[in-house]
Formats: structure tokens, sequence, C-alpha cells
């Protein structure tokens, strides 16, 4: 089969190789990103440490001292890198799309939560109830995973919430729901960040112990968020991982 | 048998070569900085290359241990003294119970490491032990380590003429350090994805230019203080997955080097990516100038390779070295 679409292939370091989908971030390049993200995970080729995909690419690590063994014609290991990848991007072929879960997401937009909602409203020009329903009455593909354990980079937020990432980035709750760009994302932890944080849910989205972990997201997700009041918020029981 | 830390560093964790297969996730790598030092002191030792350590900056903690240990320090050079006299770095030392360990000042590197036959034992986290801070796990605790932590290591087959309290032998072996041929302040650099995209101007810029890593920079990353890089891009960068030792470029000029802590995923134009045998070096180099030469993917490969024969080779000789230990004392009279 041939090539899924039009690819650069390139080494980012002397350990890691990029596949590169051009530049524009849409649904049908992250489907072939997912497609063969799940391929290399199941068919991994020996000396391949881990694979992460990302919005337009997928970064393949590995292990240099393993590959070097199969170096040919004294090419040089990032070339047998390169060689294997491309063996098993081959041999993935176009394949159906991964099948995609739909997600609702809880999200409590009371400016208790949302601490930038007026910066939010001065700069749309629009008031609470307009952000509200624009930002919760837009399906959201999750195009990567993150920054954080479980942290989603999903899109695309309306052009009318567009809001550059903040200068300085601050203090941020656990399960607060930010934007920036045409992006939007919920912070997985207390952590510091520069997005602006629109509301919060009370999903978990991680769950770990010593030596498991599961995200609420997975790439591929599409995910809808419904407003709920503080009492909702507060009284929240399902929807963990 | 542990190690109570009697007085805390100012950034003292439990590493070892950090959790891959994760980061999918958004689950950074982690581990140590300096993977040269900490597999040179674990393969002293006997142990596995892979072992837990404790990594340290200056100031650095000091410890007590409870019971016999032998253990080694290196990286960094922090002028440690062992019930008082001096301890040399890359060097294995038999040490009795309720010996104390003190760093007494940066001689030189910006990291340490305790190594301890045995290896230290953390909380693993996803098939590692390295800390990681942001999300409490792993390590000790999910934390840097504090006063009256006390952490334990195995018990071990000792030699007979093990010292007795309060007192130590350093033992007749040591590691070399790894050197290639580049200067001392010199780093090696594969161009990243945005390299071609520099003008000539600004590529001299890069490759002519002194650098300093900024006393600022942490286990995520290095900020370099230098003359500001500049790139022209039409369009706008969509973020990627980022590694250890790429070299990007922010807003304003200003050069990062993408260290241990680093996310996994990154936004900025890569310039270029420090050579992995280089990164123990660029790693050492905390609040030093430094400089970058740009090499292609054989240099990178063969010096990788270099620097693991020379590994390979510490690791047997000191097998050799552990095993005549116990045997000359199990020969009959």
């Amino acid at each position: 089969m041939h090539p899924l679409l039009p690819y650069n292939i390139f080494p980012s370091g002397d350990m890691a190789i990029t596949i590169e989908f051009g530049h524009i971030i849409n649904t049908a390049v992250n489907e072939v990103i997912n497609t063969l993200y799940h391929f290399f995970y199941n068919n991994p080729f020996g000396g391949c440490v881990e694979v992460v995909p990302a919005y337009t690419s997928i970064t393949i690590y590995y292990d240099p001292l393993v590959l070097s063994k199969q170096v040919l014609n004294n090419e040089t290991i990032s070339a047998t890198a390169t060689r294997k990848i491309e063996e098993v991007i081959q041999a993935a072929g176009r394949r159906q799309p991964q099948p995609n879960r739909e997600l609702s997401v809880p999200v409590c937009y009371d400016p208790v939560f949302a601490i930038d909602m007026a910066a939010i409203a001065e700069h749309s020009k629009m008031n609470m109830q307009e952000i509200v329903t624009l930002h919760s009455g837009t399906k959201y593909r999750v195009y990567m995973l993150g920054f954080l354990p479980g942290f989603a980079y999903m899109g695309e937020v309306d052009e009318r919430l567009n809001l550059p990432r903040k200068k300085m980035p601050q203090k941020i709750a656990s399960g607060s729901v930010g934007i920036t760009g045409r992006q939007t994302g919920i912070y997985p932890l207390n952590s510091p960040g520069g997005w602006n944080i629109i509301g919060r849910t009370p999903v978990q989205l991680f769950e770990t112990s010593g030596d498991t972990i599961h995200t609420f997201f997975e790439p591929g997700d599409i995910v809808k968020f419904y407003p709920i009041s503080k009492n909702e918020f507060k009284n929240y029981k399902g929807g963990s991982v | 048998m542990s190690l109570r830390i009697i007085k805390a560093g100012v950034y003292d964790s439990l590493q070892d070569l950090g959790r891959s297969g994760y980061q999918h996730l958004g689950v950074s790598q982690g581990g140590v900085m300096d993977c040269f030092a900490t597999k040179a002191l674990n393969l002293l030792l006997g142990n596995n290359s892979n072992d837990t350590v404790i990594e340290m900056s200056f100031p650095a903690a000091s410890i007590v241990f409870d019971k016999p240990v032998v253990f080694a320090v290196g990286g960094a050079d922090f002028s440690a003294t062992i019930n008082g006299l001096p301890v040399p770095v890359m060097c294995p030392v038999m040490a009795g119970e309720k010996s104390s360990l003190q760093f007494c000042g940066n001689k030189n590197g910006g990291w340490a490491y305790l190594a301890i036959r045995g290896g230290l034992q953390g909380s693993p986290w996803l098939g590692s032990c390295s800390t990681n801070a942001r999300v409490a796990m792993g390590g000790w605790q999910g934390r840097l380590l504090k006063k009256n932590d006390n952490i334990p290591y195995a018990s071990q087959e000792l030699p007979n003429n093990f010292p007795g309290k309060k007192n130590h032998i350093i033992l007749p072996w040591y590691s070399t350090l790894w050197k290639d041929q580049s200067a001392d302040d010199e780093i090696y650099v594969l161009p990243g994805r945005e390299w071609k995209r520099l003008n000539s101007f600004n590529k001299t810029v890069f490759t002519e230019g002194e650098f300093r890593v900024s006393p600022s920079s942490d286990r995520m990353g290095y900020i370099l203080d230098g003359p500001p890089v500049d790139i022209e891009l039409k369009e706008e960068m969509i973020s990627t997955p980022v590694q250890f030792g790429t070299i990007q470029l922010l807003p304003g000029g200003q050069m990062i080097i993408l260290m241990a802590d680093r996310q996994t995923i990154g936004g900025y134009p890569r310039i270029g990516h420090v050579i992995s045998a280089h990164l123990p070096k660029i790693a050492q180099a905390k609040s030093q100038r430094i400089r970058f030469t740009i090499v292609n993917m054989e240099t990178a490969e063969h010096l990788l390779l270099a620097q693991e024969r020379h590994l390979l080779q510490l690791k047997n000789a000191c097998i050799f070295k552990w095993e005549s230990i116990f045997e000359n004392e199990r020969k009959p009279g």
C-alpha cells in the first residue's frame, strides 16, 4: 500500500526521528497520526523505545545501541532507524481511522473558578452567557496529550474566543479549563500555566499508582462540555478515569 | 539499613536514568542530568547502571549512614568529606557505621551524585525511581529530600576488613573522565528542524557567539545568556515532541536547552540538538561559558558509541575487582 499522506522524515537529535505531515492542524492529518501511532504501538521494531504523537507529527525515540547492530553499508544509526520507521509506515499503509469516543465533560463556568472570565469578556466583547454558550456549544477533538499527565490539547475553539496566552504564567488549580489561540485544555494538576481560565471541571483527568496510569482523554476523542452549577460541581460523583 | 539526611541541600532528589514509554500521556522522562557520571558511579560499585542515586546541586545535603556502606560520589566535584577527611570523586569508598558525609565546596560542575552499592530504595513510579516533583510521584515520596529523611539501601555482603565505626577505606580503583577532542567549553550540536531557517548571519552568531548558562537554569531547561539569535518564520510553529538537549529559540532571541525534566511537547523553533554524548557536559556547565559547534550525525554517533564502550570496559573491570575482593577472603588459610 502507498503511504497515507505526504510526509517529511528527519532526525530530532541522535536518538529520535520525527515524521511530519505538513503544517496544517486538521482532523484528517491528526487521524492519520493517531492511526499510525497505534500501528507503531502494536508493531514496534527492535530498538524502538517510545512513540509520541502530536498535532501534525509523530516522534519515535530509539535506542542507538540496539540499532547499531542492524546498521547496513556504513549508514548511520539514524539512517537505520529511518529505514525501519519507513518500513512500518509502508506496512501500516492506508488504514481505517481509529474509532472516536465521544465524551461529555461537565464544566462549572462560575467566576469563582473562571478566574479570567472578565478578561475573556473584555477581549471577545461578549457577556458571560454568550461565552459559555460558545465554549460549550462546540465539539472539540483531542489532538494530543502532553505538558502534564493527561493534559489534552483540544481544538478548535471558536475564533471569537481566540485569546493570546497570558504574558506571565500564574498558579492554576487542578481541573481548570483554559483557552489560548484556537485551543482549549484542562489542567490535570495544580500547576503554573499561561492559558486563560474559563471554568473548572470536577472530573479527575488521570489516575495513577506505582506501575499504572490511566488518562481520562485519549488522542482522537471528541469532547463536548456541558455547563454545571457550583452546587453540581460540589456534589459531582462520577466521571473518574 | 538507611542513610539519614542531617541537613537538607538546595535541590537534592532521588533519580535514575528516567522513565520511558509514557510521554504520549504527558509524563516527562525525567532522570538524572548527567547520565554518564551516574552510570560510571553505579558500575564502580558493581551496581546496575540504572540503580537509584541521589542527585545534588550545591549546597548539598549532609548525610549520616547508620550502618556500614560502600558508596561513591562524582559528577560535579563538591569537595566531599567522609568523617571529616576528603574523598576523591569517582572512587568507591567503604565506610563504617555512623560515618558522616559532607560536601564542603563547589570545585566544579553543577550536579553531584551519590551512589550506594546495592542502590537506594525509593518508590518507583511507572518503572523508574526518578522524582517527578510536579506530579509528586517517584523518587522519595515524590519530592526533594528533606532533613530527617531516612533513605533505605539494601544490606549486602561486606569484606572482612570492613572499617569500624566512623572509619573508612578508599578502594584502590576509580573511573577516569571520558574525553573527546572537543575543547572544555565546546558543545557539539546537530542541526534542528529550523536550523535551515536561520540566515547566515544568525548561524554565525550561533556558532561563533559565546553563551553563558544562566544561573536561573534548572532541571527543566538551561537558559542561555548571550547575543540574540533571530529567526524569521512565516508560518506559526506547531507544537511537537521535544528531546533532552533540544535547543529552542524563544521569541526574544534567547535560547533554552531542554533538560531532563523538560515537558514532553514544545512549540518554539528547534535550532539544534546537543549530541547525546555531550549532554553530561552541558548538564555540568551550569553558570559556565559555552560555545557551539555544529557536527554531523556520524560524529554524534561515533562519540556516543565510544562513551558506551568506555562504560562497558569500566563495568567489566569493576566486576572483576569486586569478585577478587571476595575471592581472596574465601581462600583457606
